[in-house]
């Protein structure tokens, strides 16, 4: 694999893309991501959710009692207020796990072990969406052409012709270093007809995975819950 | 549409040995040991794939997805599991253009310990992409379990005692389930795999089968429509079939904890409203309270827990944590 293929893939690694590459064909790479089917934001696997409410990890102990919160770096286990042991609780106040006298919280509790504790089994990888909520993930698939270009008198007609297997809709990602060093790089979508490469108008690879990897962000525009009451 | 059984009785369901061919001459994949078997098989599974037309990808970091693969098909299901169509052909039979279908591969190989081959299946591992693939090498049989994801949970949904206790179980969540339920058998002269009992047959999965299995187009063309069908296969098994493990409830409250997480996943995915045309769950809206409650505690009195928040949560692309 050519040196600058490996720096493109890099870039892309950077930004959390998975990137494959192929033993027997030239410039040519797969980037792949595992999104959110209805908004596009990366789904982590990694990422643990509360088994009952769906509520992430935030990665923090809270005392049972007075519901302090301390950092899992944090050396003492117990609460310096109560001296309570510190439990990897749901955040959620209206999560199940949390509602006394209720069900959920029964088992919780005869378990002994907390939402977050390392094998409490109370705790899932992501099942909803981080940004709209939604239970559907797919992976987001592109196969991709690095036309390194000399200059930009490069022939795109010489690029298209050397490369046999490209195909309608792969992506063809330029890239020239202009006379300052700076390194420019423009998309296209191929297809039959094209005659020309694309215009070069991004600066970076962080702002191609930007292009190709729209997200819908809905943060801001969330509904409200209207109770400031739990439901259950 | 056309299901994998359509196809197989279209196709006629092969049994014999071609595939997969042993395609390193000079060792046996068997020969190897745990802990430097994962690349020879890695790379004896992409061998036989290219053999049968696909383009295999490797990832250049380990990431999860142990290999790519694409092919071109005829979109009507006419191209055979070890075709594929060159750039500018057209389908001989129907004239189509032809597509690109990606799947992608998790390879787990294991050796057979008495005629059980048993693996390790994590929930992490359960994705809604019907393009996603679980290979399943028995490399001391030289056999190939091509099984698309669609089918092996629609396996435990249709069959629910395997799915409540594959499932279902605590095991399962904390990720250190082993599954010891798929079985190798040898009948004159021929390889047969079942779940749990030669009632539930895996030869469809098995070889070529298993490689006609996973060269339908159906997935790719319908993907939006399978996506949609496998999340909501995926929420019902993980929690439809909550069994209690070790844990001393009485039969009642178990039966009283299925009630309480049934309703817990009707309310998370009862649909609010939608926002640029995207539906928005309720769990979003709950998410957003517990985040703001949480930064309005810490904000004035804790910057060092909001930082130790934020350098945990910057590892998930998407996910704020904005005091």
């Amino acid at each position: 694999m050519h040196r600058h293929i490996k720096s493109i893939a890099y870039a892309f690694i950077k930004n959390d893309i998975e990137v494959y590459y192929p033993e027997d064909e030239e410039d040519c790479l797969i980037i792949a991501k595992l999104v959110c089917a209805d908004c596009g934001t990366f789904w982590h696997t990694n990422l643990n959710e509360c088994y009952f409410c769906g509520e992430i990890d935030y990665f923090l102990y809270v005392c049972p009692k007075c519901k302090k919160k301390y950092s899992i770096t944090n050396q003492s286990k117990k609460c310096t207020n109560c001296k309570e042991t510190l439990e990897r609780s749901c955040l959620n106040p209206c999560c199940p796990s949390n509602l006394s006298n209720g069900i959920i919280n029964t088992l919780v509790k005869t378990t002994g072990k907390a939402i977050f504790q390392s094998m409490s089994g109370f705790y899932v990888p992501l099942t909803y969406c981080v940004n709209c909520g939604s239970t559907r993930n797919e992976y987001k698939t592109y196969k991709l052409y690095v036309w390194n270009m000399d200059t930009t008198e490069s022939s795109f007609d010489s690029f298209v012709q050397t490369h046999t297997q490209l195909r309608k809709g792969d992506i063809i990602l330029c890239r020239l270093r202009g006379q300052n060093g700076e390194l420019r790089y423009g998309l296209l979508t191929y297809k039959r007809g094209v005659e020309q490469g694309p215009e070069l108008k991004y600066n970076s690879i962080d702002k191609i995975v930007h292009e190709l990897f729209p997200t819908k962000d809905l943060y801001e525009d969330t509904p409200e819950v209207n109770s400031n009451r739990c439901s259950r | 549409m056309k299901f994998l059984a359509d196809y197989l009785r279209g196709e006629g369901v092969v049994m014999c040995k071609a595939f997969p061919l042993k395609v390193f001459e000079d060792i046996d994949p068997s020969e190897f040991q745990k802990h430097n078997k994962k690349q020879v098989s890695e790379n004896f599974v992409a061998e036989n794939f290219k053999d049968a037309g696909w383009e295999v990808y490797f990832p250049i970091s380990d990431t999860g997805i142990d290999i790519v693969v694409a092919k071109h098909v005829c979109p009507n299901g006419h191209t055979q599991w070890n075709q594929t169509l060159g750039t500018g052909s057209e389908c001989p039979m129907c004239g189509a253009e032809p597509v690109r279908i990606f799947r992608f591969i998790q390879i787990k190989t294991r050796e057979l310990k008495e005629n059980v081959f048993g693996f390790t299946l994590r929930p992490k591992d359960i994705i809604t992409d019907p393009r996603y693939v679980l290979l399943l090498f028995s490399d001391h049989t030289n056999d190939f379990l091509a099984i698309p994801i669609y089918e092996y949970m629609s396996f435990f949904i249709e069959n629910k005692k395997f799915g409540r206790s594959h499932f279902g179980s605590p095991s399962f969540r904390v990720g250190n389930n082993k599954v010891n339920n798929l079985y190798w058998k040898e009948e004159c002269g021929t390889t047969h795999w079942y779940w749990s009992s030669k009632k539930y047959s895996f030869d469809k999965f098995l070889n070529e089968s298993g490689m006609c299995a996973i060269c339908l187009p159906e997935w790719d063309l319908n993907l939006r429509d399978y996506v949609k069908r496998l999340s909501e296969m995926r929420i019902k098994l993980f929690y439809e079939f909550f069994k209690k493990g070790k844990q001393e409830l009485s039969e009642e409250e178990e039966k009283k904890i299925l009630n309480s997480l049934t309703e817990i996943v009707k309310e998370n995915k009862e649909q609010i409203t939608t926002v640029n045309n995207i539906p928005i769950y309720k769990i979003a809206a709950k998410r957003k309270k517990v985040r703001e409650q949480l930064m309005t505690e810490l904000k004035n009195s804790n910057d060092t827990l909001i930082q130790s928040i934020k350098g945990y949560l910057s590892t998930f692309k998407g996910v704020h944590f904005d005091a």
